[in-house]
């Protein structure tokens, strides 16, 4: 079980006509590339497609994937619509959130609240807030501690109901 | 350029799928992110019953104010530019929207459709992918241009 990238990393350009209508244009680069070179190159390849459309680029994404090559097997009951919600103080005093799906039952306390003296869950803040960690913010604040966590269910999508229902 | 994103999916026993994202503070390398999401990873991991399958690093660059194209600009007129890779029987495609009406040959059997690929924009175009190291999804470096023409794409 490892987890192998993809061959190259993917330049996306977003383009907008004069109708509003939006189209794009993908770029290859090894994946291998470090990001500033690519990001470079994106901004130089930007340049020389703008003068070829009609169409403005109204910004880029430069991704870089990878996959587990031989994933293990979900519990046959889990959801990812019941969700574990992380609601966490940052830096300037503001909030920052993230779900954990299929959040595991033996978290929750009776009230659907998450246990946070549990050891996983103390992982989990030491990996988000700890000195050196690069996690953030939106706005890029630091995160500093953990302000309340529950259990919270999404809709389920269309995609997400039993397919023999 | 905004922050970067690090995106991690996990799948569960309905073989749905759902994706947990975060913000990564600094404009930092992949190589960085990607030790940070190995610890986040395991953290998670532990805390949900679906399991972790895929990560994705994504940096966005947005302009300062919003544009929109030319009055007339139609996506749906895409250049489609086909390029011979350096390996043996390899291509890469490379599909621009919008493609603009002067850059077709105007005789020829071709007129109106094929583009000019002696045009100055198109060669510097051609240039700056094989200067940057473009390559097809497989990674094999773009070589030549081999074919360019304007395509609807509906």
């Amino acid at each position: 079980m490892a987890l192998v990238n993809v061959p190259t990393a993917k330049l996306v350009f977003t383009y907008v006509d004069g109708t509003g209508s939006r189209g794009s244009t993908i770029i290859h680069v090894p994946y291998a590339t470090l990001a500033a070179a690519a990001i470079t190159a994106a901004d130089a390849i930007a340049a020389a497609m703008v003068a070829l459309s009609d169409a403005v680029i109204i910004g880029y994404t430069l991704s870089y994937a990878k996959f587990e090559n031989a994933p293990g097997t979900p519990d046959p009951a889990s959801r990812v619509e019941e969700k574990g919600f992380f609601s966490w103080r940052t830096a300037n005093a503001r909030t920052t959130q993230f779900t954990i799906p299929a959040i595991k039952d033996s978290l929750l306390t009776p009230s659907g609240k998450i246990d946070q003296t549990d050891v996983l869950v103390a992982a989990l803040v030491t990996v988000v807030t700890d000195v050196g960690s690069i996690f953030a913010g939106a706005d890029g604040s630091d995160i500093t501690g953990l302000l309340r966590a529950y259990q919270r269910f999404n809709r389920s999508t269309r995609q997400q109901l039993p397919g023999d229902r | 350029m905004q922050l970067p994103r690090l995106e991690l999916s996990f799948v569960d026993g309905s073989s749905s799928v759902a994706v947990v994202r975060f913000t990564i503070k600094t404009l930092a390398t992949v190589s960085e992110i990607e030790g940070a999401a190995t610890g986040m990873v395991a953290a998670l991991s532990a805390l949900t019953d679906a399991v972790f399958f895929q990560q994705e690093i994504i940096y966005t660059a947005v302009p300062e104010v919003g544009e929109i194209g030319a009055l007339g600009s139609d996506k749906f007129r895409t250049g489609v530019f086909i390029f011979d890779c350096v390996e043996p029987d390899t291509v890469a495609l490379v599909e621009v929207p919008a493609i603009k009406d002067d850059l077709l040959v105007t005789s020829g059997p071709g007129t109106g459709v094929l583009i000019d690929v002696a045009h100055a924009d198109v060669l510097a175009f051609v240039d700056v992918l094989i200067t940057n190291g473009a390559t097809n999804p497989f990674a094999v470096a773009i070589d030549i241009l081999s074919a360019a023409y304007r395509q609807s794409r509906v």
